[in-house]
């Protein structure tokens, strides 16, 4: 044979270990400067306390934080749960009903031209200051992009590709199994991961309109209390909280994502 | 006559009789496109036919008017007693792309053919191995498509094309974005390859020699409207080396093809 290919090996053999470390040292060294800026410019804790003041301050709150960060939790998980089903529900509906994309579609595009931030007094006078409201104002915030790019996954099929499955006697359903939806699957993670990140904001936006706990709740009192390390130690938690979920996301899509596409994998590159 | 060896072609196995294609005008204003005038064919049982053709000349059309992804607007199209007038799926066919699904490795990836027809990858899994065994791709059966060369990835959409064993193989320049020298090793594979068992073969080209070297008979067609300018019988020994390729009597009719393309206005001569 005179053609030849690189071998797994190759592109698995690398400074792995160093390279997980990467993410670690930079947000090491970012805490580092934070920390170090504060102390050297004497910036006053009113404006921005060093780091080890908000790691305290968390310390010694943590089961307040605790406390709060589950409904918070809750909120998120629960908005992100909807907003997934319908998001891909919706996407499908939309990429093979000729109906749908006609008439639902538009409805949709226009329901995330409103500011979904001023809306959500509404569902709080609908749905009442409990779970329900937060979880809906949540979900709509996250369910777009999920829905786009599943729309987008489950299209972007090359017109030969069809015909090939055509004349292998493949029907819709067969295409669908075979062919668009694991074609489709890395669009979708993509979406997904952008939708948990968006059901974090969406959480706290509802918090931030009616709520007697969460971390947005905190981050609001914290704030008329002119307690900075407070809003920060909000913001921290809500951080990590964000960012472990997204990572979660992330595991679940290399379960079902195989590694021969791993670059659409790659948050950085995800174009939606 | 090229194929007068073999008892078994005595009856066409693909049947085209006045079969034209005309797509209607793609906006208002826009003139319909003729893309294949009605046109006459036949190929035999166990043929090699090769159709090189300018692009445009509807020679995709008329490989997708016999695989039954369109519809003729005249004529009809025949595989054996059968009237295509669906997407006919005892055939395998190669396209240009590779199509093959970057989440398979190479044996799933061949394996798909039979999971889209609902057979099952149990009973065809031995034939799968054995076919990338056939194209030298034995050890790469676990490796993913972007872990392949464009040539390994090239086989095996060929073996995949085949694994439901189709007494009809279309190939649509399945070798038209390899480099030029793993073109003419696949050409040349390919020629062993499908001596083995002499399957019914349509194979669409721009390459003048490649349609020579490979085919039984090589049809030439004109662009605008799609049309048969000639069909050749080629005359040489198989197996065909590809040193072949200078012998006077190939470059005979190389340049008879060449001659049609000048006289059609296809190749400006000077």
């Amino acid at each position: 044979m005179s053609e030849t290919a690189p071998t797994p090996t190759e592109r698995a053999a690398g400074p792995g270990l160093l390279r997980h470390s990467y993410p670690i040292v930079a947000v090491v060294i970012t805490l580092a400067v934070w920390e170090a800026s504060v102390r050297l410019f004497k910036v006053p804790e009113l404006v921005l306390p060093a780091p080890s003041v908000v790691f305290e301050h968390i310390w010694t709150k943590r089961e307040l934080y605790i406390a709060f960060s589950q409904p918070t939790l809750i909120e998120i998980l629960a908005g992100f749960a909807v907003a997934a089903v319908a998001g891909i529900g919706l996407g499908i509906l939309v990429s093979f009903s000729d109906l749908a994309k006609r008439t639902a579609y538009p409805l949709l595009v226009s329901s995330q031209m409103v500011p979904k931030v001023a809306i959500a007094p509404v569902f709080i006078i609908w749905f009442g200051t409990g779970l329900q409201a937060k979880v809906l104002i949540s979900f709509l915030i996250a369910f777009f992009p999920i829905m786009v790019s599943t729309m987008v996954g489950l299209e972007a099929i090359e017109a030969d590709m069809v015909r090939l499955f055509r004349s292998m006697g493949a029907g819709a359903y067969r295409t669908f199994i075979k062919l668009r939806l694991p074609a489709a699957l890395p669009n979708i993670f993509a979406g997904l991961k952008i939708g948990m990140s968006l059901a974090v904001v969406g959480a706290v936006v509802a918090e931030f309109v009616a709520a007697d706990r969460g971390l947005g709740y905190y981050l609001l009192y914290a704030n008329g209390q002119l307690d900075t390390p407070g809003v920060f130690g909000a913001l921290l938690v809500l951080t990590v909280i964000g960012v472990v979920l997204y990572y979660m996301v992330e595991a679940v899509e290399r379960m079902f994502v195989p590694s021969a596409l791993s670059k659409d994998a790659d948050p950085a590159r995800a174009t939606m | 006559m090229a194929f007068m060896d073999s008892p078994v072609r005595t009856h066409a196995l693909v049947t085209l009789r006045q079969t034209g294609k005309i797509f209607p005008a793609r906006r208002a204003g826009a003139e319909r496109v003729e893309a294949l005038c009605p046109t006459d064919l036949n190929v035999a049982h166990g043929e090699f036919l090769t159709i090189v053709g300018p692009s445009g000349c509807g020679k995709s059309t008329l490989l997708s008017l016999i695989a039954g992804l369109l519809r003729p607007s005249s004529g009809e199209v025949r595989i054996g007693d059968t009237l295509v007038d669906d997407p006919y799926t005892n055939l395998g066919i190669v396209f240009q792309k590779d199509l093959l699904l970057p989440w398979r490795t190479a044996l799933d990836n061949v394996l798909i053919q039979a999971e889209v027809r609902g057979i099952g990858r149990k009973p065809l899994l031995g034939r799968a191995m054995e076919l990338l065994e056939l194209v030298g791709l034995q050890g790469f059966e676990n490796f993913y498509p972007h872990e392949l060369s464009g040539g390994m990835r090239s086989r095996v959409s060929i073996c995949r094309a085949l694994l439901h064993d189709p007494p009809l193989l279309l190939m649509d320049e399945p070798f038209a974005a390899l480099d030029a020298i793993t073109r003419d090793q696949l050409a040349l594979d390919f020629q062993t390859f499908w001596q083995r068992d002499r399957r019914t073969v349509v194979f669409i080209t721009h390459n003048i020699a490649e349609a020579v070297f490979l085919g039984d008979r090589v049809m030439v067609m004109t662009a605008r409207p799609g049309k048969i300018a000639e069909m050749i019988d080629i005359d040489l020994p198989r197996p065909r080396e590809l040193l072949v390729r200078d012998a006077p009597e190939f470059t005979r009719y190389t340049g008879r093809v060449r001659e049609l393309f000048m006289q059609h206005g296809i190749l400006k001569g000077r």
